[in-house]
């Protein structure tokens, strides 16, 4: 124990002393040399301790940051790619919907619902896009399939209705007994055209004219609405009743009756009769028959697009269908039952999709690159295809043409172009993203150019220069060779070697 | 005057030339003898009834009170420095440089690093597992630089054991010397051998021990510590060392003699009167006294910081910080805060300006009566009232009011807490004030989340009651059991909620980088004392700073203490050594007159003879 006072009662020279300071010295900088680090522990790291640490962990959060912008990268990548082809979808889709190509025979419309629930299973796949296990347009919930299969979508499963049967039934609720749920009776002179109950359902009444000093009209009034066209007197040949409807989906559809002297040669032609009377009995049959035509064309397609309105629920709202069974004398809409319905979006919700989804790329900033399929440009469409996927085009039956150029015009027009500037479109979100994109770049270059200077920071005082170290461990070398030198000539100047 | 008078001269002079060529000859042997003091004959010349011859004087031996006293404190201190010193480069060693794997900030930066993931993608079970294994690896490391530091200090109580054993044979010995020593009728030299074996066991018990010696003419020496004590006066006292068995960090020294857990350390006179050596604070220097600090001050010193560091760790994430509503009251703002949720060390915090000084005061829960009143000022600057929230937020009024000073006001409502500033007179403002309250359980809504807890799951609340439940805590620290069995914990703060949610992932890493901790102030210049404050990476670099400055600053005084031995040995050496050539110049004098006696002699001879034969 007592090694101090033996060391120090010896008279150990002081010179022997400093030779083995140097010695451990010549060794520290051996292990500076092959390690390259100015310190081997916390102590020698001296006065830039703490610098070092706070450098070291700015550095790890550095490289932290640098790992997520990666990852969020790779997501944005292929977030790139299923927008461009969400993007080209859309094109496609646009093109299957012009009015009026019907092709010979309605050979092009026949093929339609077969191309729409291709097009859909293709939408709906890049809707369900993963990466690493991760829904990208689920926005916040990232662990689930964001959207149900097309399957279920379009023909239910596990006892659950999907969207034809919906469409079906808001089909028989709009259409009724088939005259879209107004009754058109006739009293004397006087038609009167009344909704059949107060519902959302069928046609409903917006506007009434004439252009006859013989007919009077009184504007729809009342609950549920009615209209009456009066005839007062016997209408001239071309005198015209113009009648407005609006429809489920909330298009407007206007209906001309025209009062004609002989044989009515097209629908919307009425026969002017000997008297008032029978010109309004006339009036009526005409009307009721023009009605029961638009409900098998106009109307059906605007309540099937109305039905993919309520189905396919946007950002913040619910999925509805009709109440029933008895759909078509149904009066009201109910909430779905997720037991009974298919849900085709099972994602998260939020009024702001992009800020869904944050990454922490740096101290201050964060990127958002959240995406939901429920969003307008995807919504819609889902929405198209899926309305032209259910339909069935007879290449024989009348109403085909007249249904397709309805379902056409309202889904060309849902596709079009000029819904680009809308919030949640394909193209904005595409921007969106595209945006972030460049942002986690401008960061990680950002991040690269602050790690390097870091990095030399640490270098400065972490490692030592091999020349200087070397020119160290020269001139102790020297220092210590000498030493030895001079302490062994002074051993050997003992006088004991030069008594005689 | 005659030729016999001659004769007489030259043979006292051969005489004296014998004796100091035996003292020069033991000092040539002893040239390498540690402890050896240069020895030497003094010759006096003497007036005879008719000559004047030469008789020797007397052996001296080299010694110097002074130097002696120089010595014997300076051992004292280089035993103090290089017993601190090398237990703090174990120390050091053991914390590992900053960015070493494994060392204390590199396993936080990782789990910091595992936490940004966890933003990024927390349905990934992978990322998950990742953040776990992370904050398992910190509280490895917390556990195994704890169970070192607490080995360092058993460490400390064997080798006191071993040091008052061997310091109490030292004194034993002594003893026996002085008791030859004063038994005056031994011969010169053996009474010089004497002396340097007393003196090397003075240096010995030096060591271990600062003591100051009394040398006595009679050669004896008295010993007693520097503050006084005695340890050596004719009869010897004894250390007795009662060591405390296994030490951990809940094991720590009280100046109440009934609290301490810790080994006891004494001094037993000859008639049995026992002085507790640390509670009395006797010890000033020397090895003893390194271990005795080591044990209680510098190795606790940086348990305590560990502990700072985990508890720092597990509150950061367990916390869930509540900003209070805005209240007013006429011209009077304010805001209001629910004290209901807060549990025992937790508390709600003020943010005000008085007089346009922004401060804070902390009301800490406080249920252990024992530790109130409690009011301090930590290393934020912030005051820490400690309160009793037994009896509701009314309860709260009167040390609030007390501490937020004039121009406030404070009411409570059912567990509604709410403070006021002054109104248009607009000298004070409250700009904030918020409850920080321990997470309760894992799903319950809360973002923060018990990541860390204390043994067996128990939450960690920062209550100081009893010794407080930080102290030791990174001894004890663990991942909440319940995450080991599950890490979807980590994203679902809701039962049923999301996985994609990264809600709860960035309010940990928030925190980490926002919740601010500090310690009391201290007296800081105190060995062992520390302060820390900052977010909790914070606290890490400061407690490795701190560390590694300790051990720098340890090293250093053991190097100077060093240097200053050498210099004292070097004196030593030129004023006791043995200088071979100054002995062998002198041989040669001593050969030169014993042969010129011996001529004398010859010559009285011939001279004498040629009388005869005359």
């Amino acid at each position: 124990m007592s090694t101090i006072v033996n060391r120090v009662m010896y008279p150990l020279q002081t010179s022997m002393n400093m030779i083995s300071k140097m010695k451990i010295d010549f060794e520290k900088l051996q292990t500076q040399l092959a390690t390259g680090d100015k310190a081997a522990n916390l102590s020698e790291l001296g006065g830039d301790r703490y610098f070092d640490l706070s450098i070291r962990s700015r550095v790890s959060r550095l490289s932290g940051y640098k790992s997520n912008i990666q990852m969020v990268q790779s997501r944005l990548t292929m977030f790139s790619q299923l927008m461009s082809r969400l993007g080209s979808l859309e094109d496609t889709s646009r093109g299957m919907v012009t009015p009026s190509t019907y092709g010979s025979s309605n050979v092009i419309v026949g093929a339609i619902p077969t191309q729409a629930r291709a097009n859909l299973d293709e939408v709906i796949n890049v809707l369900n896009g993963e990466i690493n296990g991760r829904y990208l347009f689920g926005g916040g919930v990232t662990d689930k399939v964001p959207v149900a299969d097309t399957e279920s979508i379009l023909n239910g499963a596990n006892g659950k209705a999907g969207f034809s049967q919906v469409a079906n039934e808001r089909q028989q609720a709009d259409v009724g007994s088939g005259t879209g749920r107004l009754d058109i009776t006739n009293v004397g002179t006087q038609t009167t055209i009344a909704e059949d109950g107060t519902h959302p359902f069928g046609f409903k009444l917006s506007t009434i004219t004439a252009s006859s000093s013989a007919i009077t009209v009184t504007a729809p009034s009342g609950s549920p609405p009615s209209e009456t066209i009066d005839f007062t007197g016997v209408p001239a040949d071309q005198d015209k009743i113009n009648l407005g409807f609006t429809l489920p989906d909330g298009t407007s559809d206007g209906i001309t009756m025209t009062a004609v002297t002989g044989t009515p040669a097209s629908s919307g032609e009425f026969q002017i009769g000997a008297d008032a009377a029978t010109t309004a009995a006339n009036f009526q049959s005409a009307l009721a028959s023009l009605i029961a035509d638009k409900s098998e064309t106009t109307l059906v397609a605007a309540s099937n697009n109305q039905a993919a309105n309520e189905f396919f629920n946007g950002q913040g709202d619910q999925v509805m269908r009709v109440q029933g069974p008895n759909f078509a004398t149904a009066t009201s809409l109910t909430v779905a039952d997720p037991t009974t319905t298919i849900i085709w979006y099972n994602g998260g919700d939020s009024t702001d999709p992009r800020s869904a989804i944050q990454a922490r790329v740096d101290d201050t900033q964060t990127v958002n690159y959240g995406a939901q399929a429920n969003e307008s440009g995807t919504l819609n469409l889902v929405r198209a295809l899926s309305v032209l996927a259910v339909q069935t085009f007879s290449t024989s039956a009348t109403s085909t043409a007249g249904r397709f150029d309805a379902l056409a015009s309202r889904n060309s027009e849902r596709l079009s172009s000029t819904h680009k500037a809308e919030q949640g479109s394909i193209a904005l979100v595409g921007i969106e993203l595209n945006n972030a994109k460049v942002q986690v770049s401008d960061i990680q270059s950002r991040h690269d150019d602050y790690g390097t200077q870091l990095q030399g920071m640490l270098a400065d005082i972490e490692n030592t220069p091999d020349e200087e170290t070397s020119m160290e461990i020269l001139a102790l070398q020297t220092r210590l060779t000498a030493s030895y030198q001079a302490t062994s000539m002074i051993a050997n100047l003992s006088f004991v070697n030069f008594i005689k | 005057m005659g030729l016999s008078a001659s004769l007489g001269n030259a043979l006292s002079g051969m005489n004296t030339s014998q004796s100091a060529l035996n003292v020069l000859s033991r000092n040539v042997a002893n040239a390498g003898t540690p402890g050896y003091h240069r020895q030497s004959l003094s010759i006096v010349d003497t007036q005879g009834t008719n000559s004047i011859y030469a008789r020797s004087g007397g052996v001296q031996r080299a010694f110097s009170a002074g130097l002696q006293a120089a010595y014997n404190s300076a051992v004292a201190d280089t035993g103090y420095t290089s017993t601190i010193s090398d237990t703090m480069d174990q120390l050091q060693t053991l914390f590992g440089k900053p960015g070493d794997a494994g060392s204390l900030d590199t396993v936080y930066g990782e789990f910091e690093n595992a936490l940004q993931s966890l933003g990024t993608s927390p349905d990934d079970f992978a990322t998950r597992a990742t953040v776990v294994t992370k904050a398992q690896s910190i509280v490895a490391t917390l556990h195994s630089l704890s169970g070192s530091i607490q080995q360092l200090r058993q460490g400390t109580e064997t080798e006191m054991q071993g040091t008052v054993n061997a310091l109490n044979q030292s004194i034993s010995a002594l003893a026996k010397i002085n008791d030859r020593l004063a038994d005056q009728t031994g011969d010169e030299a053996s009474r010089s051998a004497l002396m340097d074996q007393r003196d090397r066991l003075v240096a010995t018990i030096s060591e271990q021990v600062d003591v100051q010696a009394q040398y006595r003419s009679d050669g004896t020496v008295a010993l007693m510590t520097r503050t006084g004590v005695g340890i050596l006066d004719v009869k010897p006292s004894t250390f007795v060392f009662q060591p405390a068995g296994t030490i951990t960090a809940d094991k720590q020294f009280s100046f109440n003699p009934a609290d301490s857990q810790v080994g006891s350390l004494k001094l037993v006179s000859s008639s049995g009167l026992a002085i507790d050596l640390v509670q009395q604070n006797v010890l000033q220097s020397g090895k003893l006294k390194a271990l005795v600090d080591l044990r209680d001050k510098v190795l606790t010193g940086a348990q305590a910081q560990l502990d700072v560091v985990a508890a720092g760790l597990a509150q950061s994430l367990s916390t869930q910080t509540t900003s209070g509503t805005a209240a007013s009251s006429g011209t009077q703002n304010g805001f209001s805060v629910d004290m209901s949720g807060v549990r025992d060390g937790n508390d709600v915090t003020v943010s005000f300006t008085s007089g346009g000084v922004a401060q804070k005061v902390k009301l800490v829960r406080v249920d252990d009566p024992t530790k109130l009143p409690l009011d301090y000022l930590d290393a934020d600057g912030t005051r820490v009232i400690g309160a009793d929230y037994s009896s509701g937020a009314a309860g709260l009024i009167q040390p609030l009011r007390a501490a937020l000073g004039t121009g406030f006001s404070v009411s409570a409502s059912g567990s509604t807490l709410t403070v006021l500033d002054d109104g248009s007179a607009s000298t004070t403002d409250v700009t904030g004030f918020e409850s920080h309250v321990t997470a309760t359980g894992l799903q319950n809504g809360d973002l923060a989340l018990n990541v860390f807890s204390d043994i067996n799951d128990k939450d960690y609340t920062g209550s100081i009651s009893g010794v407080g439940q930080q102290q030791g805590f990174a001894a004890r620290i663990q991942v909440n059991t319940s995450l080991l069995a599950d890490n979807k914990y980590l994203v679902q703060y809701e039962p049923g909620g999301s996985m994609g949610d990264d809600n709860r992932a960035n309010y940990l890493l928030d925190q980490l980088s926002t919740m601010r901790f500090a310690t009391p102030q201290t007296n800081t210049s105190a060995l062992g004392a520390f302060r820390l404050g900052g977010p909790a990476s914070g606290l890490i670099a400061q407690t490795m700073d701190n560390i590694g400055s300790d051990a720098g600053e340890a090293l250093n005084d053991a190097d100077m203490q060093q240097t200053t031995m050498d210099s004292i040995n070097q004196r030593l050496d030129g004023e006791y050594g043995v200088n071979v050539d100054d002995e062998m110049s002198r041989l040669l004098e001593l050969q030169n007159a014993y042969a010129a006696n011996a001529r004398i002699i010859s010559a009285i001879q011939e001279l004498l003879t040629r009388l005869i034969d005359m």
